[in-house]
């Protein structure tokens, strides 16, 4: 299995660039300076300060032992980027994009979100870096991220409601790439996953691996020996890109976690194991669709996963057997993220709730002596309001 | 080598002094039957060739008239067999040279495209396949003498016109897209347009059609010494809501009023 893509942007049968025209010309320059940018140790040194002064990197590795006691089995590793600044992973690539846009000469930023981590993320470099910002947000995640729209108001970026199609993250995308048709000579778009016509799905997924180098020096460091096995929320796939392509060459197992949402025989977000291979967004991958080739919509409580499409490299992963893609019900990611806080005092992000569910499951299954390494994609202030709602309407289901 | 339907169309509107009316219906706005007839209205008016669209749940090309026609369509459940059923009719009643606009998704669920080739398709317009992209689609479309319509945008480089130029089909046009953004009428010719024709038209060699944003006569005048072909879609979507019952008559007039400006 090739653990780069081609020069066109295919991991295997995936990837590629399915785009309006007017749109090639403008991934050709982002594709250009990326590749001179990773080349330059100017670059390179100014995004491994801000990493560091700004973000706060390297993020810690955790080693959660009550929950591992609790679980009684593998030994539990929480990859916390949910103490990076703004809370998630996400800042790790948004910082990458917005070195590349002022590096490209542009000024403007446009970006979707879903749950609204992205969205903050790129409000922030925005900020930071004194560019005018635009953040496309389906209506139904506005109603249930409200916190995030409002920090995005105050870190100075408009925030553009979606009403389209199922008012979710898909709509956002689809708004953001229609706006970026229309402004693209002096706006980046910058996308928050690893997702999207070529060079993004590498790019993304570049700037996210900081999450799997760190992890690697870490796990190390703690244990003497690399993890037996990553585990890692997939809405779009970027953190867990991020933490597993550093470890692609080791005996390593990988599970990707999708959102099972109310059930596989319900609604759900479960890409790449209900899916089906198709063109979403810009690139070939696997895509939730009916039999016509139209879009269905995707179900989760996590807003961040709460989507029908899945990064190409993701694809290629699961068609070659190399990370094995499992899904979560939001019951069971709710239990999950309420065990952890209870054990460990770390109210974690609904998505990476998902991921911990696994590896609750998977450190049993390991037993003792095995080492998880987890990656806490986000944290969960951002889901309280979600969370209590969904605990009212499901009493049964507390732990 | 036969000159393709597409071909002969652009061949016949140029000898008689004027532009190419290409217009556009989605498939099923909002019935099978309705579109049916407002092809026959356009071809009444005096079109040269009709494009129809599939509806598609993520029209990333497409502005609000668009969307909200591919909107209706689905909300009517129009599917693959009604677009199937609304191509064949369309061009039984019409007999013009027939486009569908598809994103590649709904095409990529065929089993193969010969379907569209039976029901009278011509030329394929794919808003979401850029020119290097080479899925096995291209191939099944030229085995079926399907033309496949590549586009040119206002920043597609002049190398790249030229790689356009060179691989186009020769029975086909260039969709030259008029602006930096998505359908949708608007105001005047966009800015776009004829610098981009002009710079095309040194190193294209087939037709150039220009869409996106033509809103009527005056932008079809504006544009008809420079392009060799017009799309218009969303103003006839517009004038077909406002309309309602009589807009057979209206979409008739106006693409007659295309017709009419588009003489040089």
């Amino acid at each position: 299995m090739p653990t780069e893509p081609d020069a066109g942007g295919h991991f295997g049968d995936f990837g590629g660039r399915f785009v309006p025209e007017t749109l090639i010309p403008a991934l050709d320059q982002l594709q250009q300076a990326f590749s001179e940018a990773m080349a330059d140790s100017d670059f390179l040194a100014e995004l491994d300060r801000l990493n560091r002064e700004y973000t706060g990197r390297p993020s810690l590795l955790y080693h959660a032992r009550a929950l591992s006691q609790a679980v009684g089995g593998a030994d539990i590793y929480l990859k916390r980027e949910d103490l990076n600044h703004t809370g998630a992973h996400k800042i790790n690539n948004t910082i990458g994009q917005a070195l590349l846009t002022r590096r490209m000469g542009k000024r403007k930023l446009i970006a979707e979100t879903g749950a609204g981590q992205h969205g903050v993320a790129t409000a922030t470099v925005a900020a930071l870096f004194g560019m005018e910002c635009e953040v496309f947000m389906g209506a139904e995640d506005v109603r249930r991220q409200s916190l995030n729209v409002r920090r995005m108001e105050l870190l100075g970026t408009r925030v553009r409601t979606v009403e389209s199609g199922s008012r979710t993250l898909k709509d956002a995308i689809n708004e953001a790439l229609r706006a970026w048709v229309g402004s693209v000579q002096d706006t980046h778009y910058v996308i928050g996953s690893v997702m999207g016509p070529h060079p993004f799905p590498l790019m993304v997924r570049t700037f996210q691996s900081v999450i799997g180098q760190e992890a690697r020096t870490q796990v190390v460091a703690h244990t003497g020996r690399l993890p037996d096995l990553l585990v890692a929320a997939v809405g779009g796939g970027s953190n867990a890109a991020g933490l597993f392509h550093p470890f692609l060459d080791d005996d390593v197992a990988m599970v990707g976690v999708e959102a099972a949402g109310e059930g596989l025989e319900a609604r759900h977000a479960a890409t790449l194991s209900r899916g089906r291979p198709g063109v979403l967004h810009g690139a070939r991958s696997y895509v939730l669709q009916d039999d016509e080739g139209q879009i269905q919509e995707a179900h989760s409580l996590s807003a961040g996963l709460d989507y029908p499409g899945v990064g190409p490299e993701h694809s290629l992963w699961k068609d070659s057997g190399r990370v094995q893609y499992v899904s979560c019900t939001d019951q069971q990611a709710v239990t999950a993220l309420i065990q952890l806080s209870r054990t460990e005092g770390v109210l974690c992000a609904l998505e990476s709730a998902h991921a911990v569910a696994e590896a609750i499951k998977q450190a049993r299954q390991l037993g003792p002596g095995k080492t998880i390494v987890v990656c806490l994609s986000g944290r969960g202030d951002k889901d309280v309001d979600e969370l209590n709602r969904f605990l009212e309407a499901h009493p049964d289901g507390q732990v | 080598m036969a000159k393709s339907d597409i071909e002969i169309a652009f061949a016949q509107a140029k000898a008689a002094g004027r532009v190419a009316v290409i217009p556009f219906l989605m498939a099923g706005d909002p019935s099978v039957a309705d579109t049916v007839r407002l092809a026959e209205a356009c071809a009444a008016g005096g079109a040269d060739l009709i494009e129809i669209g599939w509806p598609f749940s993520d029209p990333i090309a497409d502005g609000p008239t668009i969307q909200a026609a591919s909107q209706r369509a689905l909300d009517q459940h129009i599917g693959r067999d009604e677009v199937l059923e609304t191509l064949a009719l369309v061009h039984q009643r019409t007999g013009l040279p027939m486009l569908l606009l598809s994103y590649l998704n709904p095409l990529l669920s065929m089993a193969n495209l010969s379907p569209l080739r039976a029901a009278g398709v011509a030329g394929l317009v794919i808003p979401d396949l850029a020119l290097e992209q080479t899925p096995a689609i291209r191939t099944q479309a030229q085995e079926l003498d399907l033309a496949v319509i590549p586009f040119a945008a206002p920043t597609t480089t002049e190398q790249r016109l030229a790689d356009i130029g060179r691989t186009a089909d020769r029975g086909a046009f260039v969709y030259c897209v008029s602006l930096l953004g998505v359908t949708g009428s608007r105001q005047g010719l966009p800015a776009g347009a004829l610098p981009l024709l002009q710079r095309a038209r040194k190193l294209i060699d087939v037709p150039l059609a220009v869409g996106f944003g033509i809103s009527g006569p005056q932008a079809v005048a504006e544009v008809c010494r420079d392009a060799d072909g017009v799309i218009v879609g969303s103003a006839l979507i517009d004038i077909v809501q406002r309309d309602g019952r009589q807009a057979v008559e209206s979409v008739q007039r106006f693409v007659g009023e295309l017709v009419q400006a588009g003489y040089r």
